[in-house]
């Protein structure tokens, strides 16, 4: 399968495999959103014939006093697609762009609590960690984990230069003052 | 000096008039609704200002907001009509007209206000969205070249101002606007909109065929640009403008590095490296093989191996490629082989491995083989087995063996019966095969392994449509979607394009095409919405400074109707059309219920029953009024006076900015040939032409066209370019009957063909006997393409009148014929029966 950064022209396959894949569905606006505001952060996998066969559609927290940070809005792999390690390579390119771009130090993501195959996959192959619950979070009444990937280190070890090293490691360093506290 | 509102030159109010004219304009702004309705009422209860017009304006606004679009309008007509020299007035009824749809009426509007109030800005900024909207790219120009000068020290004005020039392919100005900005507004560190305006100057140097100093500003800027990805592609394709291969190539190689799954890197890398062309197949691989060597994890150069060698090199690297994939229980398997099924060739192979592997399991014991000879001799898992057969049933499935594909997923079923894709590629068989229930049968049982997956889920929903159950499928898909709704109106709220779809030719398929109908018009609506959604962007990414995304946007939203959903969705709607035109009795859905041979009383009996059933229909609609969405009514549309007239409508879709489709062009040409749009159905003949000669479709269009060509009465500039059309479709030939029968004569061996060729000459000669010959086709074993979805068309068509008079003998003829080909198809009497269970379990036998 052929993996790429997402461009406005695969928003309509995307959101086609969302709604085979995946409970929570958005507008086509709400794609645009994404694609207009972070058009480095969003990946496909698409067929030999073009058709999204998985997605990660992701943004950016840009709250003013919170360091930044990714957000995975939603991924999926369409079933007869699984086990290729499509997931895997699609949030490592889209982890990438989030630190060289908007020098973000870590990802995070929800997902049912019920979903273990997922929590596996977010766990596991992903390095991910539950930060916290949110109860109620689905519209159906299900709880969700918050989860959250570490970036900085991750991005070290591979020599990612982030967009503003600077800036980068000055919040590191805080953030260890914080914890040694 | 500005005219504050209010105070416009007819209707100028006193100072407490005044007062609460500036509290509803504040109301307004703060969405306090309620209270700027109490002001307006204050003034317009007032003596002497009982119809005072920026008040009824305002007033009008406010009820909008509100959701009062009917009472809205009309006070804005009023206000407008009471007070015409003022511009709030007309901005506020150009605001109306948008939020109608009425982009023509909104700018005529926003123009006369601006003739009032030339500097206003608000009015610009609403002008200009609609200019661009609607792609006026001049007015949008000149709208903009005005806020500038208003707003100078405003960063949007100044981009907008570069983009419109941009647009309207104006390099030069647009360079030297954007060189200015950039030089004065450079930042000392990260910043995120510079790096995105130093893309977008590339971008537009780019277009203006500036490769050389697209290249060196994009060098002098590397550092401030933070798109990794877009400046190594950008440098890449620069380098190979300029015709640096060699450096090309090394760029190529370092986004290799960063993603080896991109399939362009390699296509680029191989032109670099001048190794494109078939003959440089050798080349080509040890490239590859290098590359496969790197990156030991990426699944992509290995794949693309796979295109380059036949025999016993590709067994030996299939053999490489399928065995861990069978280990790891890899259900996509066949998906990673779907490409090469386009080569007979490879095909065998890939069955003599599989038959390989499966003897192998056979005679040795799955729980003892080791398919892998040159590794340990460890046996396999017991899964190979399990996903081995999974996949012979894909291979036989693919090569519609359905026999085959049966037994091997019954052995697959055999050794995991609780693995979810057993059951999904056992329905998928019967699907294939022409037996609907049985398939639904499979996808239910696989859905009810995994209840907590919208993908069985959804599939499950869609076999069930294709087995004509909406009703069942609304209630299968309702597990996924909000509880207390209704699955259909949720699933067209999150337009949902293949529901759409599916559910349309589901009930095209159960004669309701009413129904039918309305799906089509919902693709038609969201598509609209799609395009109505960029309007919020035209300022957003100004502000955000995405202009590369969004001049993608633009681009992408003017052909959006290239979408194939879109076609088919068009094509639906088109088709229901001709059929009101053709045979409108069909369009009573339940013509068919009523058979030849009952008597009086029993149709009548049979008409109150479904009048009943009618009545307790619109009651139940009635309780599920909806909130938003299409509000589209399925019997309306059947109402309509002018079929050919609407179907012209999703024509006009189609074409005006090219499909890719062949068959769009042949559907639009029927439309407009009966129409009497003589250059429009020669255009589309024409483009169709161009895209495929001799496709079969376009053939039957042609051949009616051209028999029609000698009635139609042209004269002057229209009669000189329908001539030049005309030879550059049919060159010399002017006789429809010789162009049907060349047209047979070459395509001989083709079943599609040869339905073509029998429908044109049905057209031609009504009388003409074609039964037997197609008959005869239907079984000559040397007749290429005899699928069963050809034979439905077949079956399809005899119904609708396209191949002449068939006797009921006839069709019973064929029908004995295609059951012997496709023994499980529904539509020709086969699929499986279901003994009635006697004692413990019912047996599934085929018939």
């Amino acid at each position: 399968m052929n993996i790429r950064c997402a461009r406005v022209d695969d928003l309509m396959s995307m959101q086609n495999a969302n709604l085979m894949c995946l409970p929570e569905n958005y507008q086509m606006k709400y794609y645009f959103y994404h694609a207009l505001s972070w058009p480095q952060l969003s990946y496909i996998a698409e067929d030999h014939k073009g058709n999204v066969v998985g997605y990660v559609l992701a943004k950016m927290e840009e709250d003013p006093g919170e360091e930044p940070h990714g957000h995975i809005t939603s991924l999926a792999v369409k079933r007869s697609y699984r086990r290729l390690g499509l997931a895997n390579k699609m949030m490592d390119q889209t982890a990438r762009a989030m630190v060289e771009t908007y020098n973000a130090k870590y990802v995070s993501l929800h997902v049912r609590v019920s979903n273990r195959a997922a929590l596996n996959l977010y766990k596991n192959t992903l390095k991910f960690e539950v930060v916290d619950t949110e109860p109620k979070y689905y519209a159906d009444g299900e709880d969700a984990y918050a989860m959250r990937r570490d970036l900085a280190k991750w991005a070290e070890e591979r020599d990612i230069e982030p967009a503003d090293r600077e800036a980068y490691m000055v919040t590191k360093n805080s953030d260890d003052k914080k914890k040694r506290h | 000096m500005p005219t504050p509102p209010g105070q416009s030159s007819s209707q100028p109010l006193p100072t407490k008039e005044l007062g609460y004219f500036k509290k509803i304009v504040k109301s307004y702004e703060q969405k306090q609704y309620k209270t700027g309705l109490k002001f307006a009422k204050q003034i317009l209860s007032t003596p002497g200002f009982t119809e005072h017009g920026e008040t009824l304006a305002m007033k009008g606004l406010i009820l909008n907001c509100m959701g009062k679009c009917q009472e809205a309008q009309e006070c804005v007509k009023k206000g407008l009509k009471s007070d015409l020299r003022s511009y709030v007035c007309w901005h506020v009824y150009g605001l109306i007209q948008k939020t109608e749809k009425k982009y023509d009426e909104a700018i005529k509007a926003y123009k006369r206000a601006l003739m009032i109030e030339k500097d206003n800005t608000q009015i610009l900024r609403d002008l200009s969205l609609l200019q661009i909207q609607t792609r006026d790219f001049d007015g949008y120009l000149s709208s903009k070249y005005e806020l500038l000068r208003l707003k100078q020290n405003q960063r949007v004005s100044w981009l907008g101002y570069i983009v419109a020039h941009h647009l309207l392919k104006e390099y030069t100005l647009a360079l030297g606007i954007l060189a200015e900005y950039i030089k004065n507004n450079t930042p000392p560190g990260y910043d995120f909109e510079f790096s995105e305006l130093i893309l977008y100057q590339n971008l537009v140097m780019r277009e203006a065929g500036q490769p050389d100093v697209a290249l060196q500003k994009l060098e002098e800027n590397s550092t401030h640009i933070v798109d990794k990805v877009a400046y190594m592609e950008t440098r890449a394709n620069l380098l190979m403008d300029l015709e640096q291969p060699k450096q090309a190539e090394h760029v190529w190689r370092s986004l290799l590095d960063r993603n080896p799954e991109c399939l362009e890197y390699y296509d680029m890398l191989q032109t670099c490296m001048g190794i494109k062309g078939s003959e440089s197949a050798k080349a080509q691989l040890a490239m590859l093989d290098a590359l496969a060597e790197k990156y030991q994890k990426a699944a992509a150069p290995r794949r693309l191996a796979l295109y380059l060698v036949e025999g016993d090199e590709l067994r030996r690297r299939l053999h490489e490629w399928m065995v861990p994939m069978l280990r790891k229980g890899a259900p996509s398997l066949f998906a990673s082989l779907v490409p090469l099924y386009k080569y007979p060739k490879k095909v065998e192979v890939i069955e003599s491995l599989i038959n390989t592997y499966v003897n192998r399991m056979v005679n040795e014991g799955y729980d003892k083989v080791c398919l892998d000879d040159q590794s340990n001799n460890a046996c396999e898992p017991p899964t190979t087995a399990l996903w081995l057969y999974v996949l012979a049933a894909h291979h036989y499935d693919r090569r519609q063996n359905t026999t085959l594909a049966l037994e091997y997923i019954e052995r697959a079923i055999q050794h995991s019966p609780t693995v979810v894709e057993n059951h999904m590629l056992k329905a998928r068989i019967y699907k294939h095969a022409g037996d609907y229930n049985e398939a639904v049968r499979w996808m239910d049982e696989a859905q009810g392994l995994d209840t907590a997956d919208r993908y069985i889920n959804g599939k499950c929903g869609k076999y069930l449509l294709r087995a004509k159950q909406p009703e069942n499928a609304n209630k299968m898909l309702a597990k996924f979607t909000r509880e207390g709704e209704n699955a259909a109106s949720h699933l067209t709220d999150m337009q949902c394009m293949w529901y759409e779809l599916e559910s349309g030719r589901a009930f095209r398929a159960m004669n309701k095409y009413g129904e039918a109908l309305r799906k089509a018009h919902h693709i038609e609506f969201h598509f609209n919405t799609w395009i109505e959604d960029q309007y919020d962007f035209h300022t957003y990414c100004l502000r955000k400074m995405t202009i590369c995304s969004y001049i993608r946007l633009l681009r992408m939203e003017d052909r959006l109707r290239n979408a194939d959903y879109y076609y088919q969705g068009a094509k639906l709607a088109i088709k229901i059309y001709l059929r009101m035109v053709d045979r409108p009795d069909d369009m009573n859905e339940n013509a068919e219920l009523i058979k030849d041979g009952m008597t009086d009383q029993e149709i009548k009996k049979m008409k109150k029953k479904l009048k009943k059933q009618k009545e307790q229909q619109e009651e139940e609609d009635k309780k599920k009024k909806r909130r938003k969405g299409p509000q589209i009514n399925a019997e309306e549309l059947l109402k309509t006076e002018d079929p050919l007239g609407e179907a012209a409508k999703f024509c006009h879709n189609i074409h005006t900015f090219g499909t890719p489709k062949v068959t769009g062009y042949a559907l639009c040409a029927e439309v407009y040939q009966r129409k009497g749009k003589v250059l429009l159905a020669l255009k589309c003949l024409n483009e169709g032409v161009k895209k495929d000669p001799t496709h079969p479709l376009l053939h039957v269009q042609k051949v009616k066209f051209l028999k029609q060509w000698p009635t139609f009465e042209l004269t002057g500039l229209v009669k000189d370019t329908a001539d030049e059309l005309v030879t550059q479709v049919y060159g010399n030939e002017r006789d429809a009957s010789a162009l049907n029968e060349k047209f047979k004569v070459d395509h001989q061996h083709e079943f599609s063909h040869r339905l073509a060729y029998a429908e044109a000459e049905n057209h031609i000669n009504s009388g003409a006997s074609l039964t037997s010959w197609l008959l005869k086709s239907a079984e000559d074993s040397t007749v290429n393409g005899r699928t069963l979805k050809m034979m439905i068309k077949l079956k399809d068509g005899i119904a609708y009148g396209k191949y002449g008079k068939w006797s009921k003998d006839e069709n019973e003829k064929l029908r004995k014929l295609v059951h012997g080909l496709f023994p499980l198809s529904l539509d020709f009497g086969g699929g499986v029966v279901h003994k009635p269970a006697p004692a413990a379990e019912a047996t599934v036998e085929s018939k």
